[in-house]
């Protein structure tokens, strides 16, 4: 089977080398944008005709063949139906070329030849790319075209369209469950509300969340966001995963301290660096033992983190941790015992495995 | 002063977290120059000590805590009535102690301090950063 089209997904989850599911769904939206384009295609060629030859579009059906390594290509098949002209498929790859065309003219900043009304089907295709996640798509003799969130976002620009969707993950509090409307709000950190629509599945979490508001309690919500054409979010249209998050859940504790501005400690204090505070929240998810309470995390005044624990067994615990360095300072008192050490919390573990086993002597 | 004396610190709304004070607050930070800024609890209140801090020097804090000169002298800390730039100002001295004994006798001091709890927290002390 001859491959119609070969995208490289590149970056983030794709570095795996294999395909997140929910890519998949993306993969849907560009069969029907570019069938839509075929439609225009085929008017255009043929203008006596009023309307398209019935079951035009049902004859084509795009199928994943198989992924490729390098991050991950995805081997796309165009199968025909026999009943039909097989002179049609041209349209198909016709189309295929003027939607590529579209990418590379978004990405270099160039006019769109596409008009508004087929643009606006970037709604749903590239949806689920994240940031630092891009899509290849190979051209003859040409560079190849790349597709990513802004380039998505520039294609949506050029629509027509009011509003566009992002899936997208939020932290906040839950701030109001209207089961009339079968809604709930979510008050994100930076004070805006979004509403979503209310599923049953959720409603425990979320009456959960409701009731430790004052608490500060965070939810992390996963679901599909409207913006319009200035940017700002407006509502979820989908929730697909909601999360309640421990009160010391160290990724958003680190995002909370990533927004500190130099001089936040009285005109001193320095800014932390938002790339090392989001390594830090990966390493901890990753080598953190899950079996050890989670510590309190502070700013210092020079721009790094204390993790801090007060534990049950009467330990007073620091671990200062120089951001850049990832050279960490453990110190343990109880009376008159201290335990001191320092390590290096690289990204190989080692120094989290030794964490892990003095905090586990502590306890 | 008194060993029952109290010491008044301010904290910073960004040294808590789910209402729990780091240690920091009780160490001094590079511009203190291992001098840590107090307020003599016997010459002026806590509400007195917040109002100058966050209205007069218009600095940020969440609210009043507190250690005694007593806990001061049990680290060999001692505590020095500067009473500049204002009368009621002292400094607990961290100048002849090393960086671990900084960081140990701050735990200490946290332990007491959250153990005598918030003297007075400010009206606008709902979020942490």
């Amino acid at each position: 089977m001859t491959p119609f089209l070969k995208p490289r997904f590149t970056g983030g989850r794709f570095e795996r080398h294999g395909f997140p599911l929910e890519v998949l769904r993306d993969f849907a939206a560009f069969e029907q944008l570019l069938i839509e384009v075929a439609k225009r295609e085929y008017l255009l060629d043929n203008q006596h005709r009023k309307r398209l030859p019935r079951g035009f579009s049902a004859q084509f059906d795009l199928q994943l063949a198989g992924v490729e390594k390098g991050s991950a290509i995805a081997v796309i098949a165009l199968v025909v139906s026999g009943l039909f002209e097989p002179a049609d498929a041209t349209y198909l790859a016709r189309a295929r070329d003027q939607v590529i065309a579209a990418i590379a003219s978004a990405s270099a900043g160039l006019a769109q030849e596409l008009p508004p009304d087929l643009l606006r089907y970037f709604d749903a295709f590239g949806r689920s790319l994240r940031a630092g996640e891009q899509v290849w798509f190979e051209r003859d003799q040409l560079a190849p075209a790349r597709f990513d969130p802004e380039v998505r976002q520039t294609l949506l620009r050029a629509s027509a369209a009011e509003e566009w969707s992002e899936e997208m993950s939020l932290k906040g509090r839950v701030s109001a469950v209207d089961a009339a409307d079968e809604t709930f709000e979510l008050h994100l950190n930076n004070g805006m509300k979004l509403r979503a629509p209310l599923r049953d599945q959720f409603r425990n979490d979320l009456m959960l969340g409701l009731n430790e508001y004052k608490k500060k309690r965070q939810v992390s919500v996963r679901g599909v966001v409207c913006r319009d054409r200035s940017g700002r979010l407006k509502a979820f249209s989908e929730v697909e995963e909601i999360n309640l998050l421990d009160p010391l859940d160290v990724e958003t504790r680190l995002e909370m301290l990533a927004e500190l501005k130099d001089g936040w400690l009285d005109g001193g204090g320095q800014a932390l660096d938002a790339k090392a505070l989001r390594e830090l929240a990966g390493a901890f998810d990753g080598f953190y033992d899950s079996r050890l309470a989670l510590p309190f995390i502070y700013p210092t005044a020079e721009g790094n983190v204390q993790a801090e624990w007060t534990l049950p067994s009467g330990w007073e615990v620091s671990l200062e941790i120089e951001l850049i360095s990832k050279m960490a300072e453990f110190q343990a008192v109880k009376g008159d015992q201290l335990i001191e050490q320092v390590w290096q919390l690289a990204s190989n573990g080692e120094g989290w495995s030794k964490l892990n086993a003095a905090m586990l002597g502590l306890v | 002063m008194r060993p029952e004396t109290l010491l008044l610190r301010q904290v910073n709304p960004s040294f808590v977290q789910n209402g729990r004070v780091t240690s920091q607050v009780f160490r001094p930070t590079p511009k203190d120059l291992e001098m840590l800024s107090v307020d003599n609890g016997d010459l002026v209140t806590a509400e007195a000590s917040f109002s100058r801090f966050t209205s007069t020097l218009n600095c940020r804090s969440k609210g009043v805590l507190a250690v005694s000169q007593h806990e001061c002298s049990a680290c060999c800390l001692s505590v020095i009535e500067d009473c500049a730039p204002y009368p009621e100002h002292c400094s607990i001295d961290f100048r002849a102690v090393s960086k671990s004994q900084t960081e140990k006798h701050a735990k200490f001091l946290r332990t007491n301090a959250e153990q005598r709890g918030w003297l007075f927290i400010g009206s606008n002390a709902g979020d942490d950063l």
